[in-house]
């Protein structure tokens, strides 16, 4: 009995040892929180270009020290590095040779792409995301619009402590405030990449430079320094448009409002648009809340050929009007309705026109969808080949249901004098 | 008989959801939806049907044979020398899926948590644990399972409910895309899996009630199915088409998990839990292999051979393949033969030789109270 007790003893010091085997200290460990892929400015296009921004260890007052900051460092609390390799993986280990502590990629939360890098193809990146245990599928994607991941990398976060997680807290919290933009994770991406019948979309982040304000003194050192003038500021705009694994466009905010009325991923927003006063029939504007909105996607065969029909019922609020005496009558509310109803119409219009005639990219998953409903249609035609040529041609119908239920706090509104 | 502890049919049930859970909810959805593609869901209903066989074909082979292991009787219906041979048939095929288990879990380990660890480490401490408990008996073996058991059936009923919201039917469809034929194809697996459950041919002769053992198996059947089919769809309503690509589907599930901003992350919690179930299924199958090959030999205690078993367990599990695509490779061309044959065709040609020889009760004049 004692020899065994003395045995557990003993023994239990083993479970205390286990830590120590490969041990790494959490302060040994640079954190990266956002990852970016690019193509390099120069040199061989087979390389890829790898920025990570690394989370510093409470908040950094000393300004930024690393490499690939801009201006506005000082109130940085992220260090921008960057490595350059022939592949992804080659790269984040050449990262190392400027990184002093040891890479850690798990808790990264938005990977960017260069716009350069996602038009001329992502299907070489691909793979290190699938295969790599660090990269989580929950990883947000976007495509730096008109720059560089690392440029990206260099916007001061101004409400967070850190760009990557200003950026999350954009896609997921602010966006679908506005409906203009799409959050896609990788996930999403890595399945629209592989199935058939849809294209991949991405969100486009900006950088808006917004003028800093200057104080007399300082104005002439600024004025020896234009870039000090500005300081950097992340805008989600609009979608990037894939077709295959290479972008091939942009939508703007009304087409991408356009794309998610579609998918049915319109969740609020407001729509400005014309209707014809009752009395004076004059063109007021108006202004709706959408509280709500659907969208179904149907699909038909119709002499040989198919045909889509989008659905969307949508309910909105009254927002407001561009002048005040107008009466809150059915008949008004009709024709709000009905300028509802239209303006949602153009938007989709507008998103399916560029998607089908100037990119050739069925990013609304039509073709999926009538693979669904329609397999032995899909398998005749082999339109597991043909799709992206047919798509073009193909006949869609919309059809919108707008209704416009409550007026806000007040009926009419105020007479002005 | 070696062992002399008695289990209830109640614990033999949770023995054998262990044997096929233990791996299954590791491997299965990427090996069925390999075939099967979005059908996958399919293979686990359809896996049944061989399942519930093996169930009734083992229940008649033992109804003959009440009081007597497998050795015994096998010496009886097929001669003493076969009866030895076909012994020596499931043994091998007992070390070589020991292995085989031993090297999933441990790749699992490897590629999602301690990539620098090497291999051996867990054979080891995983093979240790086995010997262990075949060292404390087949009662301790069964009160482990049925303390896991739990925890075990919660974390699967967690993945499903904090995923619900992030399902998307519409992967499922279209039904059949691809024929039933692919479908067919992936459901062999399940299939090999449910197939262990020939181990209750050893085990059975330790139940306390040995009659009621044809329920309780009955029911731990459901109870798989229960468990598998909400976790396939699961992986394929989420990941779609990535499933068939993914090493550890219902891992990647986990790590998927994100609720309210902060319960994420929760991998290790349940790695822990499945690591045990895996435990529970390496138990299982080293206590069978040494229960029967100490009878097999004549030994008096089945517990002298436990630390030698495990030595030619762990080097196997080393040699079985040099890496991961080898491995893989094994599944379609030793795994679905062999398992065919010592799960499904000889359980048959057990039951059919009982019946030609007239060896069954009635026949000997013994009548069958059960």
């Amino acid at each position: 009995m004692k020899r065994k007790f003395i045995y557990i003893c003993l023994f239990s010091w083993l479970i205390l040892a286990g830590g120590c085997w490969n041990r790494i200290e959490v302060e040994n460990l640079a954190i990266a929180s956002a990852l970016g892929i690019d193509k390099p400015a120069q040199g061989d296009s087979n390389q890829v270009l790898v920025s990570i921004l690394v989370e510093k260890p409470g908040e950094a007052e000393e300004g930024g020290g690393g490499r690939g900051t801009s201006g506005a460092s000082s109130q940085m609390s992220g260090w921008v590095n960057f490595g350059e390799g022939n592949s992804v993986e080659d790269a984040i280990r050449n990262l190392s040779t400027t990184t002093s502590k040891r890479l850690f990629l798990d808790h990264s939360r938005v990977i960017i792409l260069g716009e350069e890098k996602a038009r001329g193809g992502v299907g070489d990146i691909i793979d290190f995301l699938v295969r790599s245990r660090f990269i989580r599928l929950r990883n947000l994607l976007l495509v730096a619009s008109e720059s560089t991941a690392l440029d990206t990398f260099s916007i001061t976060p101004e409400l967070t402590n850190i760009f990557s997680e200003e950026i999350n807290d954009l896609i997921t919290l602010s966006a679908p405030r506005g409906a203009n933009t799409h959050a896609v994770n990788l996930k999403d991406f890595l399945i629209d990449l592989s199935i058939y019948g849809k294209e991949a979309v991405l969100p486009l982040l900006e950088i808006r430079k917004v003028p800093v304000e200057q104080s007399p003194e300082n104005a002439s050192a600024a004025s020896e320094n234009l870039q000090q003038k500005y300081k950097k500021n992340a805008r989600l705009k609009g979608l990037a448009v894939f077709k295959g694994d290479k972008m091939v466009g942009k939508l703007d905010d009304m087409e991408t409002k356009g794309f998610l009325w579609i998918i049915g991923e319109s969740h609020s927003g407001t729509l400005t648009f014309d209707i014809l006063h009752p009395e004076t029939k004059k063109p007021v504007q108006a202004t709706v809340e959408m509280t709500r909105a659907t969208a179904e996607i149907d699909t038909e065969i119709s002499d040989g050929k198919p045909v889509i029909r989008v659905k969307i019922d949508t309910e909105g609020n009254l927002g407001e009007f561009s002048e005040p005496n107008i009466p809150i009558l059915p008949g008004v509310m009709e024709l709000v309705d009905q300028g509802y109803a239209r303006n949602i119409r153009e938007q989709v219009k507008l998103a399916l026109n560029k998607c089908q005639k100037e990119f050739q990219s069925d990013i609304f998953g039509f073709g999926a969808r009538l693979r669904r409903q329609h397999l032995e249609y899909w398998k005749q035609n082999n339109l597991q080949e043909n799709w992206t040529n047919i798509f073009p041609e193909i006949e869609v119908q919309v059809e919108v249901k707008a209704n416009v239920r409550r007026s806000g706090v007040v009926l009419d509104s105020i007479e002005l004098r | 008989m070696l062992e002399s502890g008695k289990i209830t049919p109640g614990q033999a049930g949770f023995l054998m959801i262990f044997t096929v859970l233990g791996t299954s909810n590791l491997v299965m959805p990427v090996l069925t939806s390999r075939y099967a593609q979005m059908d996958a869901w399919m293979t686990v209903i359809l896996a049944s049907l061989p399942h519930v066989l093996l169930i009734f074909v083992m229940n008649g082979i033992r109804k003959n044979f009440p009081q007597e292991s497998i050795v015994s009787y096998l010496k009886k219906i097929t001669g003493k020398y076969l009866g030895i041979l076909i012994i020596l048939g499931y043994l091998w095929y007992m070390i070589f899926t020991l292995t085989m288990i031993n090297r999933t879990v441990s790749e699992f380990l490897l590629t999602s948590f301690m990539p620098e660890t090497p291999i051996e480490v867990f054979i080891i401490v995983m093979l240790l644990l086995g010997a262990w408990v075949t060292k404390a008996g087949l009662e301790v073996l069964a009160r482990v399972a049925t303390f896991i058991m739990p925890l075990f059936l919660i974390s699967f009923a967690l993945i499903f409910l904090l995923l619900v919201g992030e399902f998307n039917f519409s992967y499922l469809t279209p039904v059949f895309e691809y024929g039933s034929k692919p479908v067919i194809r992936g459901a062999i697996y399940p299939t090999l899996w449910r197939g262990e459950y020939v181990l209750m041919l050893f085990l059975w002769p330790y139940l306390n009630t040995p009659e009621q053992g044809l329920r309780s198996l009955l029911q731990s059947a459901v109870i798989i199915v229960l468990v598998m089919l909400p976790i396939t769809t699961a992986s394929i309503a989420v990941f779609g088409p990535l499933t068939p690509h993914m090493y550890f589907p219902t891992f990647a599930l986990v790590e998927y998990i994100e609720l309210v901003g902060f319960i994420t992350r929760i991998d290790a919690v349940f790695m822990a839990v499945w690591i045990a179930g895996a435990f529970v299924k390496i138990g299982i199958f080293y206590y069978c292999i040494c229960l029967t090959l100490g009878e097999v030999l004549g030994l008096k205690d089945y517990r002298y051979i436990v630390y030698p078993v495990g030595i030619i367990c762990g080097a196997l599990t080393i040699f079985i393949a040099p890496n991961v695509a080898v491995f893989e490779n094994l599944f379609p061309t030793v795994l679905i033969p062999m398992n065919l044959l010592f799960q499904y065709l000889m359980p048959l040609l057990i039951l059919g030789l009982i019946y030609l020889r007239g060896l069954h009760k009635e026949k000997r004049g013994e009548g069958d109270g059960v």
